[in-house]
C-alpha cells in the first residue's frame, strides 16, 4: 500500500512524529483497558494449578480403596508420578474421596510431600483448589510438621484477606486454629 | 514557528506563566530556558533521525525514536500480560518498576547521556548571556522529554492492567504512577550524577560498558522469565514471586513496590506521607542533578582540536600484525576496513558498547540454561525443555551479528569519513574487511567461549565443537546479509543519534529471526545426524556465495550514488 505524500511529509515532521507516538500510547491505553475488560474471558480460567490427570489404573486403585475394597497401604507404594495424579484427583475432584480415606493417609504418611504440594496449590491454585488444599491441611495431625503447616495456613489467610475471599478466610482461620492446637 | 508548534502540543501560555514563576524562583532565566528547550527538542526531532545520522532515506516514514518507544511498549505489555493474575500485587509492581528503572537507566546511559552536557553547545551559546543554571535546566528538560516518552511506554500497561489484579484496590494505579514516576526520575538523576562524577575519561567508558550489561537481567526477567513461567511444571517463577528471597529487600524497586502494595491493599495515612516523601526526594534529586550539570557547564571549555599521531614504519604500511594479512584479508581495501574497524573498536568505547550490547541475549540464554539445568546436549537429549536454550545460544550468536554490523556504521569520528570517498578503495571490499573484524574479534572469541562452556556442561568435546563451529559459520552469511539488507552507509561514517543503534534494525531483524528460528527447529529434529551438520555448513557456504554479489553491488552502488 502506498502512503500519500502529504501523510508521509506530515509523519516525517516533528509534529507528525509526536502525533504518531501519542497515537501509539493512546492505543496502548485502549489495549490495556481491553485486557482488563476481558479478564474473566481470557485470564481467570487459566489461573489454576495444572496437575497430571490420573491414569485409568490409578483411578481404579483409588476407587477400590474409597469403596473399602482395596488395601490402603497400596497408597504408600505409589511412585512420585502416581502420587501427583492422586493429589490432582483430591484437589480437582474431591468427591472421589468423600470419606477422606486417601487424604488422611497421604497427610499422615506422606506429610512432607503433601506440604510441598499444598504450598504450590496455595500460590498458583484457583479458589476451588485453594479451598480444597485447606481441607487437606485440616487432616494434618503430626505435631512435627505443625509449625510449617501453620506458616502455610497464615500465608493462605493473608492472601485470601488481600483478595477479599471470605469463604477461604473462614476456612483458613479454622485450619490455623486446628494446627495451633497441635502444639 | 517552532514555538507555535510546541505551544499546540501542551505548553499553553497560561501554564507557562505559572511555570515561569517557579523557574524564576530557582534562578532560571525563563525566556532563555524556553528558547533553548524548544530549539533542543526541535533539533532532535527534525534533523538527525532522517538525514545522515541514521542513513534513513526519504522513502522511510517511521523514525528510530518511534521504534525505541515501540520496543519499550512491547516489553512492558508482554511482562504485564504474562504476570497478570499469576502473582500478587507486590511482585507485579516490583517487576514493572524494576523493568522501567532498568530500561530508562540503560537507555539514558547508552543513547541519551550526551544530551545532558554537549561540549559543542559552548561554541553556539557560550558567548551569549545564558546562565549555567538555565543551560543545565534546559538540557535536563531535554532529557526528560525522552524519559517521559519512555516512562509512558513502560508504565501504561502495568499501571492499568495491574489495577485489575485480584488483590489490587482502588489506590493501586495512583500509587503505581507515583512510584514509577519517582523511580524513573531518581534513576535518571543517579545515572547522570554517576557519569558526571566519573568525567569523560576511559573509566567512564568502562563503567558504561559494565552498567549496560544490566540489560542481561532485564532480558532474563522479561524474555525468558515469561517462557519459564509457562513451561516450568514446578511453577518456579510463581513460587519465587510468592516467597521472594531476602536480598530483594535491599533493591530500590522493592521499596517502591512495598509502597504500592500498601496503597493497593491497606492504605493508611502513612501511605500518603510516604508518597509525599517520595516526591520530595525526587525533587531533591532533580535539584542536585541540575546543580551538578550547571557546575560542569561552568568548568567546560570550548572544544579544541586534538590529534593523535601514530607513526607507522614504511614497511608496515598496508600490512596487518602477526601475518594476519595473508590469512584474513586479500586486498588493500579489505585490509583498510579490517584495520580501521579493529582500531575504532579498541579506541571508541561507545562504539564497542553499542556493538557488544547485542551479545547480551546469548549470555542471558547460557546463564539461564546452566542456572536452571536446561542446557543439555541436543545431539543426545530429546526433551525440548532441556535442549531449547543451548540451541538458542548457538543461533543467537549469529543473530547478534546484524546489530553489530549495523552499529559499525556509527563513529564519534564520522566527520573524517570523507577520506573513504576520496581514497582509492573498493567500498565492497572495505565493508568485507569490517565484517571480518567482527568475525575475528567478536564472533570467534565468543564461539570459543561457548565451546568451552558446552564442553564443561556436556563432557562431549565433539558436540561442543560442532555447535560452536556452526555458530561461527552461520554468523558469516548473516553479516553479509546485513550488508545487503540493512547497511545504508559506509562503516564508521555516520554520527550516532538517539535511537539509531536499535531503531532501524527492527524490521530486518524480524526476517533474520525467522530464518534463525527455522534453523533452530531443524537443529532440534536433526542434531543427531551427521548430514545435518554437513548440510548446514554447505548451506552457509552457498548462502555466502549467493548473497555476496548482492551485498557488493549494494555497497558499490551506494558509494557511486553518494559520489
Amino acid at each position: 500500500m502506498k502512503i500519500p505524500l502529504h501523510i508521509k511529509l506530515y509523519l516525517r515532521s516533528a509534529r507528525g512524529q509526536l502525533t504518531l507516538i501519542a497515537v501509539v500510547l493512546v492505543g496502548a491505553v485502549v489495549m490495556a483497558a481491553i485486557s482488563v475488560g476481558l479478564r474473566s474471558l481470557f485470564f481467570d480460567g487459566t489461573i489454576r494449578q495444572k496437575l497430571p490427570s490420573a491414569t485409568e489404573q490409578v483411578q481404579k486403585i483409588v476407587e477400590r480403596i474409597t469403596e473399602g475394597k482395596g488395601d490402603i497401604a497400596r497408597v504408600d507404594e505409589f511412585t512420585d508420578r502416581e502420587l501427583q495424579e492422586v493429589y490432582g484427583l483430591l484437589i480437582n475432584e474431591p468427591e472421589v474421596d468423600t470419606e477422606r480415606i486417601i487424604s488422611a493417609r497421604l497427610s499422615s504418611q506422606h506429610t512432607g510431600y503433601m506440604l510441598r504440594q499444598l504450598r504450590v496449590t496455595h500460590v498458583v491454585g484457583n479458589q476451588i483448589q485453594r479451598t480444597q488444599a485447606l481441607e487437606l491441611m485440616n487432616l494434618i495431625n503430626d505435631p512435627k510438621v505443625a509449625q510449617e503447616a501453620l506458616k502455610l495456613g497464615r500465608f493462605a489467610l493473608r492472601r485470601a484477606k488481600n483478595r477479599q475471599e471470605p469463604a477461604i478466610v473462614k476456612k483458613a482461620t479454622s485450619v490455623i486454629r486446628h494446627l495451633e492446637e497441635l502444639f | 514557528m517552532g514555538w507555535q508548534f510546541l505551544g499546540s502540543i501542551g505548553f499553553k501560555i497560561s501554564m507557562w506563566e505559572s511555570l515561569a514563576v517557579i523557574l524564576e524562583r530557582f534562578g532560571i532565566q525563563t525566556r532563555s530556558f524556553r528558547a533553548l528547550l524548544t530549539a533542543l527538542i526541535l533539533m532532535d526531532l527534525r534533523g538527525p533521525h532522517y538525514t545522515k545520522a541514521t542513513g534513513t532515506q526519504p522513502k522511510h516514514v517511521i523514525s528510530p525514536l518511534f521504534w525505541v518507544v515501540g520496543q519499550c511498549l512491547t516489553l512492558s505489555a508482554i511482562t504485564s500480560l504474562v504476570l497478570f493474575l499469576r502473582v500478587d500485587v507486590f511482585f507485579y509492581a516490583f517487576v514493572g518498576l524494576a523493568i522501567s528503572m532498568l530500561v530508562i537507566a540503560t537507555t539514558v546511559l547508552v543513547e541519551f547521556n550526551e544530551i545532558v552536557v554537549d561540549p559543542r553547545d559552548l561554541d553556539i551559546i557560550g558567548h551569549r548571556p545564558v546562565a549555567p543554571r538555565t543551560y543545565s535546566a534546559a538540557r535536563f528538560c531535554n532529557l526528560l522529554f525522552y524519559v517521559s516518552i519512555m516512562f509512558l511506554a513502560l508504565n501504561i500497561f502495568p499501571a492499568i492492567v495491574g489495577a485489575a489484579l485480584y488483590d489490587a484496590g482502588f489506590w493501586y494505579a495512583p500509587a503505581y504512577l507515583v512510584a514509577s514516576f519517582c523511580g524513573s526520575l531518581l534513576i535518571v538523576c543517579v545515572v547522570l550524577l554517576l557519569l558526571s562524577m566519573l568525567g569523560r575519561s576511559t573509566i567512564v567508558e568502562k563503567w558504561k560498558e559494565l552498567l549496560a550489561w544490566t540489560q542481561i537481567l532485564l532480558i532474563l526477567v522479561a524474555g525468558y522469565g515469561g517462557q519459564l513461567m509457562f513451561r516450568n511444571k514446578s511453577y518456579a517463577v510463581e513460587m519465587w514471586a510468592a516467597y521472594p528471597p531476602d536480598w530483594i529487600k535491599y533493591l530500590p524497586p522493592t521499596w517502591l513496590a512495598r509502597f504500592v502494595e500498601q496503597a493497593a491493599i491497606e492504605p493508611q495515612t502513612t501511605t500518603l506521607a510516604t508518597a509525599g516523601g517520595l516526591l520530595a526526594i525526587t525533587a531533591g534529586g532533580i535539584a542536585l542533578t541540575v546543580w551538578r550539570i550547571s557546575m560542569l557547564y561552568r568548568t567546560m571549555q570550548p572544544m579544541t582540536a586534538t590529534s593523535r599521531m601514530t607513526r607507522m614504519p614504511t614497511t608496515q604500511i598496508g600490512t596487518l600484525a602477526i601475518g594476519l594479512t595473508a590469512l584474513v584479508c586479500s586486498s588493500h581495501s579489505e585490509r583498510t576496513g579490517f584495520w580501521l574497524s579493529r582500531t575504532m573498536l579498541a579506541r571508541d568505547g561507545t562504539l564497542r558498547m553499542r556493538c557488544l550490547l547485542s551479545l547480551n541475549m546469548v549470555v542471558a540464554v547460557v546463564i539461564l540454561g546452566l542456572g536452571t539445568s536446561q542446557f543439555a546436549n541436543p545431539m543426545i537429549e530429546r526433551d525440548t525443555a532441556l535442549v531449547t536454550l543451548p540451541i538458542l545460544a548457538v543461533y543467537l550468536i549469529a543473530l547478534a551479528v546484524p546489530p553489530i554490523v549495523h552499529n559499525m556504521t556509527f563513529s564519534s569520528h564520522s566527520e573524517a569519513s570523507w577520506v573513504f570517498r576520496s581514497a582509492p578503495i573498493d567500498a565492497a571490499e572495505f565493508v568485507n574487511g569490517v565484517c571480518k573484524t567482527i568475525q575475528v574479534f567478536v564472533v570467534t572469541p565468543l564461539c570459543i567461549l561457548l565451546c568451552v562452556v558446552m564442553m564443561a556442561a556436556w563432557r562431549a568435546p565433539v558436540s561442543a565443537l560442532l555447535h560452536s563451529m556452526i555458530a561461527w559459520l552461520v554468523s558469516w552469511p548473516m553479516a553479509i546479509a546485513t550488508v545487503w539488507l540493512v547497511l545504508s552507509e559506509l562503516p564508521l561514517s555516520l554520527e550516532h543519534s538517539r535511537g539509531s543503534s536499535i531503531g532501524p534494525l527492527a524490521i530486518p531483524m524480524a526476517g533474520f529471526s525467522t530464518v534463525v528460528m527455522l534453523l533452530a527447529g531443524l537443529h532440534y529434529f536433526a542434531a543427531s545426524s551427521i548430514w545435518f551438520w554437513l548440510g548446514l555448513a554447505l548451506a552457509c557456504v552457498a548462502a555466502t556465495w549467493a548473497i555476496r554479489p548482492l551485498a557488493n553491488q549494494r555497497m558499490r552502488k551506494f558509494i557511486s550514488v553518494n559520489a
